[in-house]
């Protein structure tokens, strides 16, 4: 065994058998927890042949609501990219007053109800809601409309890229961005040249859960939507649609969909992970961003 | 020529820096010594504008540069720590400050090949331009964080503790190299240090510093 292992297989105890029972179970619960799912998902989305599964794609309301979410997520994850770049920039480089308290805001939409996110919304831009009348007046609909269920999953999605950089800023100081000052680099010049390699990881890794997040909220888009088939039904709720008319082989080919736009997400991550890997084994550094 | 005239800066009811009056003599290897908390590290990060003053004004060759940005005092800096790019190779390290001027004063590809290679051969580190950071031992890293400040041809060179987390027998060796390097650019040199015996080895000027004042001899 080698010398380096020995700390954590101390910290379990000495029996072997008790270590395989522990990684049994992880590797078990993972199994019947996560993968199982996804795999009934994929099988039920193709138990009626991959034929039956485009033509319940290609339904109108289905393909309407395959591209709201696509918008949803195209106008979204970008937004929050922007603000968690911000975040981050403005905590881990400046001294202000209420500068922990913005890094605990900032995790709120994990610890509220989505349900409760979308309903603040209504109670905000609802036609009852604090500007209804203002915006009825001036024949503009957030609520049941795009812009209610992007800001409910603005809302939702928020915390997804902040957290991460705002952690790997933090750790990593701002010694390197000092340094690039002194040698005349300007705001941009630091961010792209010094900031943004150094927090790529952590980026992309927000970015991209970030999108998987935001292709698949329900709670919160629920409130906001109205359920207006063809029109402000994302593929979540077009999904529980399907389901509630017992229209059961087309919820899941939407599903399945679904769930597959998600994992190519992680694919990508891991791609790019791998990537990175076999770069910096090579001795030269990560090639995605500097070709940028 | 550094020129610095009532210099304060406190945090809270803390002076950090208190009236500070201190001229450093054009090419002059100047050491700042002084407890830690002293408040020398500090006065170089307000001369290198890194930290802001609260009073007084900082002259650099008849310039005063105490509102200036840190890019533009012609400044170059040596962290305790080196700071070096992480992500970038030595090479590119070094090549920082010329790639970041504005368009129209950067060096062509091979002004700057050529500069660069001539600041790694001057700090003994021909061939290593390839290397990232994490490749070189602590003694290489702080002679490419040397380069890296001195490739922007600065009229100051400000160096923070620069062999603090060196060994012994490196520390010798640096520290006479550059001393060679500062008298043969007559670069003006200011270094913060606590080691007494290696500020004076290395300067031709001692500034004492003690809670935020100047120890007048």
């Amino acid at each position: 065994m080698p010398a380096e292992r020995a700390p954590a297989e101390r910290g379990i105890g000495e029996s072997a058998a008790l270590r395989w029972l522990i990684v049994l179970l992880a590797v078990a619960i993972a199994a019947i927890m996560l993968l199982l799912p996804l795999l009934v998902v994929f099988a039920n989305g193709l138990s009626h042949g991959l034929g039956f599964a485009a033509a319940a794609l290609a339904a109108p309301d289905a393909r309407a609501a395959i591209e709201l979410t696509l918008l949803v997520a195209a106008i979204t994850v970008p937004l929050n990219t922007i603000f968690g770049l911000c975040a981050a920039w403005s905590v881990a480089h400046f001294r202000f007053p209420c500068r922990r308290l913005l890094v605990t805001l900032i995790e709120l939409p994990f610890a509220v109800s989505p349900v409760v996110a979308g309903l603040i919304y209504v109670l905000i831009f609802g036609l009852q809601g604090w500007f209804g009348p203002f915006l009825a007046a001036h024949d503009i609909q957030i609520i049941f409309a795009l812009p209610g269920i992007v800001l409910a999953t603005l809302f939702v999605t928020l915390p997804f890229v902040a957290r991460g950089v705002i952690a790997q800023m933090e750790a990593q100081g701002v010694e390197e961005e000092e340094a690039a000052l002194t040698l005349g680099a300007d705001g941009w010049q630091l961010f792209r040249r010094v900031t943004l390699p150094k927090i790529r990881w952590s980026l992309l890794y927000g970015v991209l859960l970030c999108n998987a997040r935001a292709m698949g909220e329900f709670g919160a888009v629920s409130v906001v939507s109205g359920h207006i088939r063809g029109l402000t039904n994302t593929m979540p709720l077009q999904i529980e649609i399907l389901y509630n008319d017992y229209n059961l082989p087309a919820a899941f080919a939407v599903a399945a969909l679904l769930a597959a736009m998600a994992l190519a997400t992680i694919v990508l991550r891991m791609a790019l992970e791998w990537r990175h890997r076999r770069a910096v084994a090579r001795g030269a550094d990560a090639v995605w961003l500097r070709a940028a | 020529m550094i020129e610095l005239v009532g210099l304060t800066k406190g945090f809270g009811a803390q002076a950090v820096l208190d009236g500070i009056d201190l001229a450093v003599p054009r090419g002059s290897f100047t050491a700042l010594l002084g407890p830690s908390g002293s408040g020398k590290t500090t006065l170089l990060r307000v001369i290198a504008g890194l930290d802001h003053a609260d009073t007084g004004t900082i002259t650099i060759d008849g310039i005063d540069v105490t509102t200036t940005p840190p890019g533009r005092r012609g400044i170059g800096f040596v962290f305790q720590n080196y700071a070096l790019f992480g992500h970038l190779s030595v090479f590119e390290n070094i090549a920082f400050g010329l790639r970041v001027r504005p368009r129209g004063q950067r060096p062509t590809r091979d002004e700057l090949r050529r500069t660069v290679e001539r600041l790694l051969a001057m700090v003994r580190l021909d061939g290593l331009g390839a290397r990232l950071p994490a490749q070189l031992s602590g003694g290489q890293r702080q002679r490419v964080a040397l380069a890296r400040a001195l490739a922007i041809t600065p009229r100051i060179l400000l160096l923070d503790e620069p062999f603090g987390a060196l060994d012994h027998a490196v520390r010798e060796d640096l520290r006479n190299s550059l001393k060679r390097l500062q008298a043969e650019l007559g670069i003006t040199t200011l270094f913060v240090s606590h080691d007494e015996p290696e500020a004076l080895a290395l300067a031709d000027h001692i500034v004492r510093l003690d809670h935020g004042k100047l120890i007048v001899p």
